[in-house]
């Protein structure tokens, strides 16, 4: 008998010492032997780095306003460059060849005045101000499944980042990021397209895009759920049975997530979620 | 609609993204050495292979099959489509000679012309499944074995489709292997395996494998970890450097 696959998945979230939330994500390929271990050492990596790093430049432009995407490209790139030499570090330490190692990584960080954005290949990160809005556009092709990874040559090709100011900040509601295995219920299949062509000059006719908004109505039934009841421990019992079976309960009635419950649909599952508790 | 309507809908789901097909082509041997015991039982293991799928929900929304046979010429018996209740499954005959390279020519054709339908209409699709049947050497000329082991490295290499063989009592399971090595992994470039079945009665056994990989595959999001059985077919390697 073949011991059980880990968890490919990894996340992590906290708060800097400037009281920014950041939350970030990682999932490791199925076909990679140690993409637990990559993608574990990856969240806690970048997590460390951002703690570690001097934010007065940054933090000074976001408050002013004056943080465009390109400069903050500069600034986080260079992040999740040392993330990248750092695991290609610690595999080499342990024998591990880069192609056992593949992840991507998902970063967003929630600033009073707007979301930083960062990542390598596929995952999705949205928020909700009034309406859903997407924070990202995943590295995806035709091939379902088929991404990019951090160790792989040519990743800071790949790697996007943005600066996204909500339009209605004081109507805020949530906001998250998550890893592929979420995305049947929390992205909103019903449309599709556009194309936004932002991997065109890499994939050509090979990039495909959905209609990558959030889909609202599942984060809203979540949302009413957590809230009918007042402990954290009343939030997280509801939560892990959500987790564990799929079934969640809302206006005092129990339902089901057939996305979540079906049991054959064991794609590794990481979602982040804030939400304003009204 | 009133409020009891309200709370016993599921205000949380969607439908489920049906979109994403995983077309898998059978590439079919039936030359004149099939002819008897290995005809029937591969007619039988077709049709046993339509009753997996229907009993799987996730192949029967997601796995598109099609049948390519080869003997003197090859021939499309099935083309790719899901496989529902009404699907009649070909009955097979045997013909002359084994033109493997024109069965897996029309079988690589066919991939390429139903992933140009899938990007027409804007779906995903998991990497196709191009799975051989053979029972014996190839009667193609070495020219157009090395042109075929050619195209299908570099396809298999862009991973373009995912290439199984199956080789079954007189088939040139070295050939088979060769044909199956990829080289843009450097741990399997000096290396190449192939599948022997134990004997004819385990075509549906080995169907069974391939199917239950595929929905594997799919529902781990793409990873296949399915493994067969020893007693069905073993795995022959090669080693290609010496």
């Amino acid at each position: 008998m073949e011991p059980p696959i880990p968890c490919q998945d990894a996340g992590r979230s906290g708060i800097l010492s400037n009281g920014w939330h950041v939350l970030i994500v990682s999932d490791g390929a199925g076909s990679s032997s140690h993409s637990h271990i990559a993608s574990d050492f990856c969240v806690s990596r970048l997590h460390t780095l951002l703690e570690e790093a001097d934010l007065t430049t940054v933090s000074t432009a976001v408050e002013a306003d004056m943080l465009p995407s390109e400069d903050w490209h500069r600034w986080i790139v260079a992040l999740f460059g040392q993330t990248r030499e750092g695991l290609l570090r610690m595999g080499e330490a342990h024998g591990y060849r880069p192609e056992q190692l593949h992840c991507t990584l998902l970063l967003v960080i929630r600033t009073p005045r707007a979301f930083l954005c960062a990542h390598v290949g596929d995952g999705r990160a949205g928020y909700f101000d009034g309406s859903p809005k997407p924070l990202m556009v995943p590295f995806m092709t035709f091939t379902a499944g088929a991404t990019y990874f951090l160790v792989k040559e040519g990743w800071d090709l790949v790697f996007r980042a943005s600066v996204n100011k909500p339009e209605r900040p004081a109507e805020l509601a949530y906001y998250f990021v998550s890893t592929d295995g979420c995305q049947n219920y929390i992205i909103d299949h019903t449309r599709k397209g556009p194309k936004t062509g932002m991997y065109d000059d890499i994939l050509g006719d090979e990039a495909f895009y959905d209609f990558n908004m959030p889909y609202h109505p599942f984060f809203q039934g979540l949302i009413l759920s957590l809230t009918e009841v007042d402990t954290q421990e009343q939030i997280n019992e509801r939560l892990q049975r959500l987790v564990a079976t799929g079934v969640y309960v809302c206006n005092g009635e129990e339902k089901e997530l057939k996305s979540i419950s079906d049991l054959a649909l064991d794609d590794d599952k990481t979602l982040l979620f804030a939400f304003k508790h009204s | 609609m009133d409020t009891q309507s309200k709370n016993k809908q599921n205000i949380m789901e969607q439908p489920r993204n049906k979109d994403q097909k995983c077309p898998v082509v059978l590439v079919l041997d039936t030359s004149g050495s099939m002819e008897g015991a290995g005809i029937n039982e591969l007619n039988t293991a077709l049709t046993k292979l339509k009753d997996d799928i229907l009993s799987d929900p996730t192949l029967t929304q997601r796995l598109e099959l099609g049948i390519v046979c080869f003997d003197d010429e090859s021939r499309i018996e099935r083309p790719i489509d899901l496989v529902s209740v009404d699907t009649q499954m070909p009955s097979l005959e045997t013909g002359g000679t084994t033109n493997v390279v024109a069965g897996l020519n029309t079988a690589m054709e066919m991939v390429e012309e139903r992933k140009r339908f899938y990007k027409d209409n804007g779906e995903q699709y998991y990497r196709p499944f191009i799975v051989l049947f053979t029972d014996g050497a190839p009667t193609n000329t070495e020219e157009e074995i090395e042109a075929l082991d050619v195209k299908i490295q570099q396809m298999a290499d862009n991973k373009k489709f995912v290439f199984i063989p199956f080789g079954v009592e007189g088939a040139d399971m070295q050939l088979l292997a060769k044909l199956a090595v990829q080289t843009a992994d450097e741990r399997l470039k000096n290396q190449a395996k192939a599948w022997q079945m134990k004997d004819l009665s385990k075509f549906g056994e080995v169907f069974a494998f391939v199917s239950s990989s595929i929905s594997e595959a799919i529902n781990k999001g793409g990873t296949q970890t399915a493994t067969i059985s020893s007693d069905v077919a073993q795995a022959v390697t090669f080693d290609l450097g010496t």
